[in-house]
């Protein structure tokens, strides 16, 4: 259960993060390219955390999370 | 020494390279380490005395972009084949192909990393680039895109890479005693049970269906970057991006088949990298070059039958005016490579040879690498505003860096050889599937 929560929130993080950086991109000056400056850093970053999900699939182990 | 529970195989030839060094590779990293230090030492004259001091590269008037673009289209195409390769052995349950995956894997690895070392030396000052990339960069600029795509591209490779090998961390953990607290570590509590191999080999396979997208998308972006070029002569063309991909599909497989015939002579692995595995691969790459060579002839047709008078000056210099003495030898070295694996599949098909396989396939990566500095250079050698013509020739240093990336691919590939197994190890009962 736990493993599934780590993996729900690491798509809700990517997701806001990618969103948010493509969003701030869009709303910038299409000429001067002014304000909501690093938007890109932040779009990629979004991107990049997604491909953490098949490690957590992997990698986490339902046995280890359980408290007993 | 206590083992996983894990059926290990007392085979231990596809460890060699870990268990045992040999006198030839010390001259080798010798080599490697000069190669890569031709990178180092103009990378050091660049940024002391400028672009103007080491490279042909010059502006207004000249080239802006010359030898460094093409070699990172070629570094870029290369290392299209990993996940292609990785992602058809999983997908089309291809098992005899699945020796080649991880040779292949390795080709996005270290080739990616190799051209992004060059974009960083032909930008001039890489801080600058990286900075306002990340801080102003615009969702309308392929530049953007390119960032993107190769980033996400190189991390997803590396998961999947990572993923693909855990199961030989934890053997290697059991066979390789000297590095065993290090494999122990890398195989972060692998135990090789039934319900981890399935978990993984069904990640695995749905990587692989998402990662051949971003896989085609990271060589379109490059051709987007040429093609949206509107005012740009021999560049503004909506194939670019599919003429792009093609390349590197055939970069990329020559390349594997050019490495792995070298890793299978080298280390005596005919039993694992199957004469069959190779030659299917040579006949994936025969075909690809076929619709290669039809593209090209449609884009010369095209242009030489009504062309703009843009076309007409570039094309003109590749046909007859200054960079002729590329152009027609690079097309005859295509055809020849093509020619070399047709012939080897079909009327000498029961004379197989490797050797001409190789030689075929090497052709093609001359031809192609030729054909990438054709699109970048004459392009540019036509001035959009009153400027005279130039000239472009690249200088030794130039050839330096590319030369020192090839160092630095090569030298990967000797140093992974040494620590980890470049085959995956089979699975109990494998083996003789794959042989």
């Amino acid at each position: 259960m736990k493993k599934h929560l780590i993996i729900l929130a690491n798509v809700i993080v990517s997701l806001s993060i990618a969103g948010t950086g493509m969003t701030r991109m869009i709303l910038r000056d299409p000429l001067l390219g002014g304000g909501y400056e690093f938007s890109t850093l932040i779009w990629i970053s979004g991107v990049v955390s997604f491909w953490l999900i098949p490690l957590e699939i992997c990698i986490i182990s339902d046995k280890k999370l359980t408290t007993h | 020494m206590a083992t996983l529970g894990r059926r290990v195989s007392p085979d231990t030839t596809l460890l060699r390279p870990i268990l045992a060094t040999g006198r030839v590779i010390y001259p080798l990293v010798g080599l490697v380490v000069s190669m890569v230090s031709m990178y180092i030492y103009t990378f050091y004259l660049q940024i002391e005395g400028g672009h103007g001091s080491v490279t042909g590269q010059a502006t207004p008037v000249g080239a802006v972009w010359g030898l460094y673009v093409a070699s990172i289209i070629f570094f870029i195409g290369v290392s299209h084949v990993g996940i292609g390769v990785s992602a058809a052995t999983r997908l089309l349950e291809l098992d005899y192909l699945k020796p080649y995956a991880r040779i292949a894997e390795l080709l996005t690895m270290f080739c990616l990393p190799a051209a992004v070392c060059i974009i960083t030396i032909d930008i001039g000052r890489p801080e600058r680039f990286l900075f306002n990339v990340m801080r102003y960069g615009r969702v309308q600029a392929p530049f953007v895109w390119s960032a993107t795509v190769i980033s996400t591209y190189l991390f997803a490779s590396l998961v999947y890479l990572y993923l693909s090998m855990r199961r030989d961390f934890a053997l290697c953990a059991d066979l390789v005693p000297k590095w065993r607290r290090f494999y122990k570590l890398l195989a972060l509590g692998y135990e090789d049970t039934e319900e981890e191999r399935r978990r993984h080999e069904k990640t695995l396979w749905w990587m692989s269906i998402a990662l051949i997208p971003i896989m085609v998308s990271v060589h379109s972006v490059y051709g987007f970057v040429f093609g949206l070029h509107s005012s740009r002569a021999g560049w503004f063309n909506p194939f670019m991006a599919p003429y792009f991909v093609l390349g590197a599909i055939n970069n990329g497989f020559a390349t594997l088949v050019i490495v792995a015939a070298l890793i299978r002579k080298v280390f005596g692995w005919e039993e694992y990298l199957s004469l069959r595995g190779l030659r299917n691969l040579a006949r994936f790459l025969c075909w690809m070059t076929l619709l290669y060579i039809y593209f090209c002839l449609s884009e010369y047709l095209t242009y030489i039958y009504s062309p703009p008078i843009g076309e007409v000056i570039v094309f003109r210099s590749l046909f007859k005016g200054d960079f002729s003495f590329i152009f027609w030898p690079s097309q005859t070295v295509l055809l020849m490579g093509y020619l070399m694996l047709f012939l080897n599949q079909t009327i000498f098909n029961r004379q197989f040879t490797l050797w001409v396989t190789v030689a075929g396939a090497s052709a093609i990566n001359i031809a192609l690498f030729a054909t990438r500095y054709l699109i970048v250079v004459p392009s540019l050698m036509r001035p959009m505003l009153p400027f005279p013509t130039g000239t472009y020739t690249p200088t030794l240093y130039e050839w330096g860096v590319i030369i020192g990336m090839f160092g630095f691919v090569i030298g990967g590939y000797l140093v992974f050889m040494k620590f980890f197994p470049i085959i995956e190890l089979p699975h109990p009962g494998e083996a003789e599937r794959i042989k």
